[in-house]
Order: C-alpha cells, then structure tokens, then sequence
C-alpha cells in the first residue's frame, strides 16, 4: 500500500540542517516553520528584531523540532562570514540555505538616487552572493546539500516603483542559474520566485482596499498569497524528491505573470 | 485544493498506443497511488490506492473523462478528480496536441468539482539525432503554452502546471557525464515532481513549468564546462 503523500513528507527534512537568512519575520518565518514542521534543524537568520527570531526558535523547540538564532547584517562581508562560522560550529555542516534576507525601496525612477541602488543591492543581491560562498565548505560537509534563494516575481515581470529592488531580483535568478552550473554536481542550486504575498514589507499595498482588490483580481488564483505558500515549494527544492533539479526558478505567484 | 466533501480521483492519462513506452512512468505513478484504472461504481466511495496490475486502460483521444457520464472506456462516473497526471504521448504529429489539447479540455468539469490540479509530465524522450533535438525543443514550447492557456482558463478553481524531464536523448537511469547533476532522470524523479505539483504544496502555483533534467536546460555552446 502506498504511503500516504503527506505522512511522508511530514518528515522529509528530518535531521537536515538548514539555515533561513531573514528567517525571523514575513516568508523566511514561514519558511522556517515549515522546515522545522518537516523535522529540519533551522538556524534563524536575522538583522533588527532579535525577539521575533527568539520566538521563533521556541516555538520551533516547542514542537519537537531544533532551531537556533544567528544576527548577521548580510551588507556587512565580515558579519556574514562569522554568521556562517559560528553555524558550523553549532552543527558543523548545512545541508540547505535559504537566502531570504532582503530589503525593499520602492521609489520611482526619479525618486531613486544612486545610494538607493547601492543599498538594495548590496543586501538583496551580493548580500545573497556572499551567503552561498561564505556557506560553501559547510553545504560540501552536508549531506545531499542544495541552496534556494528567494527572488520575485518582479525579477522578471516589471512593474512601476522599486527599479533597484527588481534589478537585484533579476540579478537573484541569473545569479541562481549561474551558481548550479558552477557548484554542480555537489550542490543544487534553484529559486523560488514569490508573487504578492502578505507580509509586512508590502503592509502599505495589501492594507490599502483599492490595492489589495487590484492584485486579487489579478491573480488567477484569485487572492493575494500568504506566507504559508511558499515554504512547501522551498522544502521540495530542498528536499530528496528534487534531486535532478538544479538551476530552477519557480514561480510561486497564483498564475499573476499569466493575466 | 482538496474536494469539496467526499472522496475524488488522483489518476493518469495515459494516450492511446503510450501503455508500453510510458510503462515505467505508469508503474511509478501506480506505487504513489495513482493510478490509470476504471472509476469506482457510483456509492462505492474511497479513492483509488491499489497498485496497477495487467494492462493499463487507455482513454480514446478527445473523450471518456466526462464527469457527467457513466460506463466504459475510462469515464468518471461524476466523481470530482483531485489530480490529473497527463502523460505526453511518445508520438510527435499533430494527433500528440489534438490529444493533449482534448483531455484538457475534458478535464474540466471533474477537475474544478475536485478543486483538483493537472498537471502535465513529458517525459524527454525523442528521437536520437538532430531531429531530436528540435523535436524536444517543439514539445516543450507547446506544453509551455498549453499550460499557460489553460492555467488561465481553469483558474480559480484548478491549477495546470508542467513537468519537463530530459535530457532529450535515449532515456537512461544512470550516470550522465555531461549534465550538471551528472544523473540522468529516473521515473521516480518526474512523480515526485508530479506530485508536489499536483498536491496541496503548490496551491499557490499555476501555469509553471519545471524543468527536471538535471540542469541540462542550463548548456549552451560557450557556458564552459561544468
């Protein structure tokens, strides 16, 4: 008799050690929670709120699973490569990184100075980049190591406001395909690319009734994403069962790109 | 998406002529329950969990999955369908998109019953040579296409995405020098991708392809070696 999909991968993390860059808040919580639901040992990243990724973590501890906080400010190089230091010498090894750290401008074009730019790449973009290379001797001790970043569905669908945010997106998904050529065959790499999902970085569009009933009735799926959507898709590109996928982008977004 | 009250299909489609090509694929599906077999009759209940045994049924092209009607060749009965894998036929002429275009179509009524998803596996295999690797090209930009038309068409109530093995050559578990992963697809990897595709995982994903290949969309002639 066949095991029943969902007790199998109830568990399919188990004993993986991953960590979640802006794990405390928005996706990479709910992507953290869903690793850890799966039996994950989770390592929190975190900048700013300190009591977020403390809570997380308990509550992580309290369902059975493992979890530690790490504070690393990802535009810093040298706060990145403790970051990762000090997860080895928490567990010696990842099996899975999750860079979902990041920030938002959403200035338009006259409105976004050269700064601006800097700043957004220097967390979303290279902030990623130096995560998977400072992770790099850790993920060849894992077991079956594989890294997803997280980029959006405005890295390669424009929109009007944030022009630096959408390019560091981009610059994820290229940087993403280049990644599984290079570290392949060891490491698989792939991207989850989130649509309008709730979270507090877009609190100023889904709370505003005239917004948030322009991007529902602009998704086929007919409603704004929620944060709980995304981790399944991040836990199978993790996972065994996409042991031939690398180089992926996959579209996490209720079919918005279609319309 | 799960169907609203009472039980619902998870199955394969299987074209007309695949059976013996597409065996593994069938074989592999069967062990995840699920599997190319007739309905229950109407009040008999559960879904359909028994490994497949002897011959699978076959569907005729551009019909039998009429969630109205009852009886022979594969139709449901009225019962919603949860999931839906389609299974590329091996064949490359214009009878392989009438047949992929027709079960979509028919899928509709049972799979927005279901609240269900399709979702469309190729398996990569063509013919070897330079007619093979345009052939492989043709059918993944018409599945592309296909999924997107009909993603748009069956939302919100069913999702349709898209499952790309490879790489387009003489399909071969095993060892492959020259792709990144350096293995070739096995029949389990296109299922799981099916399945996560097709399952409650993805509900927030319509109109995707995933490319299971081992990387082998990633080459091209000056990409260096890897």
């Amino acid at each position: 008799m066949p095991v029943p999909g969902n007790q199998r991968e109830s568990r399919s993390m188990a004993g993986r050690v991953v960590l979640v860059t802006g794990g405390s808040r928005g996706i990479g919580r709910a992507i953290a929670q869903d690793l850890g639901k799966a039996g994950a040992e989770v390592a929190v990243g975190y900048v700013h709120d300190r009591k977020a990724a403390e809570s997380l973590v308990s509550e992580l501890i309290g369902t059975g699973a493992s979890g530690r906080a790490f504070r690393a400010d990802l535009s810093r190089p040298p706060e990145v490569r403790r970051l990762l230091a000090r997860v080895g010498s928490w567990r010696g090894r990842l099996d899975g990184l999750v860079t979902c750290g990041g920030i938002y401008r959403g200035a338009t074009v006259e409105g976004t100075p050269a700064s601006e730019w800097e700043e957004v790449l220097r967390v979303d973009l290279i902030g990623s980049f130096e995560t998977v290379r400072e992770a790099l001797p850790l993920l060849r001790a894992g077991r079956d190591p594989a890294v997803v970043t997280i980029s959006s569905v405005l890295g390669s669908h424009p929109a009007i406001g944030g022009v630096a945010y959408q390019a560091a997106k981009a610059g994820v998904e290229q940087m993403t395909r280049v990644l599984a050529r290079e570290l392949a065959p060891a490491v698989r790499v792939n991207g989850v690319a989130p649509g309008f999902i709730r979270t507090d970085l877009n609190r100023g569009g889904h709370e505003d009734p005239h917004y948030h009933r322009f991007v529902s009735e602009g998704t086929p799926l007919g409603r704004w994403g929620e944060p709980e959507d995304v981790g399944p898709a991040v836990r199978f590109l993790l996972g065994p069962g996409s042991r031939n996928v690398t180089g992926v982008v996959l579209g996490v977004d209720g079919g918005i790109p279609l319309g | 998406m799960t169907a609203v009250g009472g039980p619902s299909y998870r199955c394969t489609i299987c074209p007309p002529g695949g059976e013996r090509s597409l065996q593994p694929l069938l074989r592999a599906f069967a062990k995840e329950g699920v599997s190319l077999r007739p309905p229950p009759r109407e009040g008999s209940g559960g879904r359909m969990t028994a490994p497949l045994k002897g011959r699978p049924r076959t569907l005729p092209v551009g019909g039998g999955v009429d969630g109205g009607q009852s009886g022979k060749n594969g139709s449901w009965g009225g019962w919603p369908i949860e999931l839906a894998v389609l299974l590329w036929p091996p064949s490359f002429g214009p009878g392989a998109l009438r047949f992929m275009v027709d079960s979509l179509r028919s899928l509709s009524r049972p799979l927005r019953a279901g609240r269900g998803a399709v979702v469309l596996v190729y398996p990569g295999d063509v013919p070897s040579g330079s007619e093979g690797r345009w052939l492989g090209g043709v059918v993944e930009g018409l599945g592309r296409s296909l999924v997107r038309s009909f993603a748009l068409e069956y939302a919100p109530d069913a999702r349709v995405n898209f499952v790309v093995g490879g790489p387009h050559l003489a399909r071969r578990e095993g060892r492959h020098p020259r792709l990144p992963t350096r293995r070739n697809t096995t029949s389990e990897d296109l299922v799981q991708a099916a399945l996560f595709l097709g399952g409650d995982g993805a509900r927030f994903i319509t109109g995707e392809t995933l490319p299971v290949d081992g990387g082998a969309h990633l080459l091209w002639t000056a990409g260096g070696e890897g």
